[in-house]
């Protein structure tokens, strides 16, 4: 899965956000617990890549390159 | 033994003081020593029970952290000899290990807390012949919780276990956490627990502030209150209909949040005297704008384990994973292909509203949550649709304080299953907020629910003044902000403690209410 990929499916969701500079994306609430099982079923269901409840913490969806950080560490395991 | 005995306030004088008289290394004694104590006073028949969790969750989590390592030094040692698919199945065979270990602890300590929680109740409405009347220690759904929260902690791997037992110990059993949380995190509250913490007068000055507030509210607000609800939700709940309910409704969650605000305040309050940072448990939850974010506001703490050890852990589970793929490929993006989270939400708010206590009206108000949630999710479209046609009304504060104000009054119809008995009491009191309100009758019998006009003030002022602070406090704590002062500080505190003293509601013998949480 490549960046523009992840952007791609994250504005899908919330076309309203810029989600390549929007940082704190959970700390200030702009996304919900609601989005983030909807990104761990998208990803795991066309890209493959299947996130682990110790995966989902705050830090991994606060962006979207901490997101794409973490696809690339499980990609790689 | 509440916040507000003298027993308690006698406990934490002493405690504070054998705390600044001992050396650092050994300050984290004088807590553990103060926690046993705390609880022994509060009932010595609980600390068996509570004993049976702290050694359980301590030795499973040592062993699961051992296993850990093994593993992690395994792997490193035969990284060259070993192909991808071994390192794999070798960590899956450990892994189950590391399952079954998990889940006999996890079972032991869930059915000593559902033993002892909801035997009394499941007897009774399954009408058995038999009853029983077994002690339910002091907070133990809070202890429970924060215990397990730990050992999926351990088992995840977030972080390695505590090896020091009386440490662990003191983290299971922090006494100003006991009586109603909040829920800590180990990772988090570790950080100054044991650190022994200097001694600082201006942070002792804050914590008395902060219990001193707790207390306002609870004192002023919260037990003021307490008499007329038990009037208008009592054996006469039947008389007071229509107007009634909805007056009710609006003080029952001025009640509430007084009281378990205040009691919350005063735990956080007594762990800075000490220096130790528990987690907040609330950011003005009533000026949320929907139901979504009210659970991201409102007992944070309970809210956020829910979140990250049911909700989040059933929703990426394979099972469900795999559930959500054949929806979608069978309905596409439609309401269907939605069920596996819906049902991953019911189920953890009927966990939530069972967590609460043992009766029918605490697992439909879970459910009635997670319905709200489900529709305000499904009609999201809808809203998004409504809001493109109407571009920004959502800006404007008049819309603001609208959302403001249905969600509140959304959180109140939904707390009727905490006022009243039964699911037909509820919808008795809730269908005659339509067809029998009545308000003249309400505001012309004001004097039957005993409050005199005194009391009316003290409790819109103290309304007022809590509304203020949650305004003015914004993201950060109204005392940094307002008074890092020393001098402000203390004419605060000076201020508070005359207040509770003034104007405090105390009851026969001069004790504070219960708290409501601490029956949880």
């Amino acid at each position: 899965m490549t960046y523009e990929q992840l952007l791609e499916m994250l504005r899908d969701m919330h076309p309203d956000i810029d989600f390549d500079t929007a940082e704190g994306l959970i700390d200030r609430k702009v996304l919900t617990s609601f989005d983030v099982v909807s990104i761990a079923a998208e990803l795991s269901e066309t890209y493959g890549v299947e996130l682990g409840a110790v995966d989902i913490v705050p830090e991994n969806f606060n962006s979207a390159r901490a997101l794409f950080a973490l696809i690339e560490r499980i990609e790689n395991e | 033994m509440t916040f507000l005995s003298g027993g308690f306030l006698l406990l934490v004088g002493a405690l504070l003081i054998i705390y600044c008289v001992l050396p650092k290394r050994f300050r984290y004694l004088a807590l553990l020593g103060g926690s046993v104590v705390f609880y022994a006073l509060a009932g010595r028949a609980y600390l068996p029970f509570l004993g049976i969790t702290v050694l359980t969750v301590y030795g499973a989590a040592l062993l699961l952290g051992r296993s850990l390592e093994r593993q992690k030094a395994y792997v490193s040692e035969h990284k060259k000899e070993l192909t991808r698919e071994a390192v794999a199945a070798y960590k899956k065979k450990e892994g189950k290990k590391r399952t079954a270990l998990f889940l006999l602890c996890l079972l032991l300590n869930l059915g000593l807390l559902a033993a002892l929680k909801y035997t009394a109740f499941l007897l009774d409405a399954f009408r058995a012949p038999w009853e029983v009347h077994w002690v339910l220690p002091l907070g133990i759904s809070f202890y429970t919780f924060q215990s397990l929260g730990y050992l999926m902690d351990v088992k995840r791997g977030k972080y390695p276990p505590e090896r020091h037992f009386l440490k662990y110990a003191l983290f299971a059993s922090f006494f100003p956490q006991m009586i109603q949380g909040p829920i800590s995190r180990y990772d988090m509250l570790s950080k100054t627990l044991y650190e022994g913490a200097d001694l600082d007068i201006d942070r002792i000055g804050r914590g008395l502030v902060r219990i001193l507030w707790g207390a306002c509210k609870k004192l002023l607000v919260a037990d003021r209150l307490a008499p007329a609800l038990g009037l208008l939700f009592g054996a006469q709940a039947a008389d007071y209909r229509g107007g009634w309910v909805f007056l009710g409704m609006v003080l029952y969650a001025l009640r509430l949040y007084a009281d378990f605000t205040g009691g919350i305040d005063m735990a956080l309050g007594v762990g800075e005297l000490f220096g130790v940072t528990l987690p907040e448990n609330f950011d003005r939850p009533y000026l949320s704008k929907n139901i979504e974010e009210y659970w991201t506001r409102w007992h944070m703490t309970m809210g956020g384990w829910f979140r990250d050890y049911v909700f989040y852990p059933l929703n990426v589970s394979k099972t469900f994973l795999k559930w959500t793929k054949g929806l979608r490929t069978k309905f596409g993006d439609s309401f269907l292909s939605r069920l596996p989270l819906y049902t991953a939400t019911l189920v953890t708010w009927l966990a939530t509203g069972v967590w609460h206590g043992a009766g029918w009206n605490f697992a439909l108000w879970g459910l009635t949550n997670g319905v709200v949630i489900i529709a305000s999710l499904t009609l999201k479209p809808l809203y998004d649709r409504f809001h493109s046609r109407f571009p920004g009304l959502k800006e404007r504060k008049g819309y603001g304080a609208f959302e403001v104000l249905r969600t509140f009054l959304l959180m109140c119809l939904i707390r009727l299953w905490d006022c009243y008995a039964g699911p037909g009491g509820v919808w008795g009191a809730f269908s005659s907020l339509f067809t029998t309100f009545n308000g003249g009758a309400v505001l012309s019998g004001l004097s039957a629910l005993g409050l005199s006009a005194g009391d009316w003030l003290v409790l819109l002022v103290m309304a007022a003044l809590m509304l203020l602070v949650s305004l003015k406090k914004g993201e950060g704590s109204f005392r940094t902000k307002y008074l890092a002062d020393p001098w402000k500080l203390w004419f605060a505190a000076a201020a508070l403690l005359i207040l509770v003293l003034l104007l405090g509601a105390y009851g026969p013998g001069y004790t504070a209410s219960d708290f409501i949480y601490g029956q949880f």
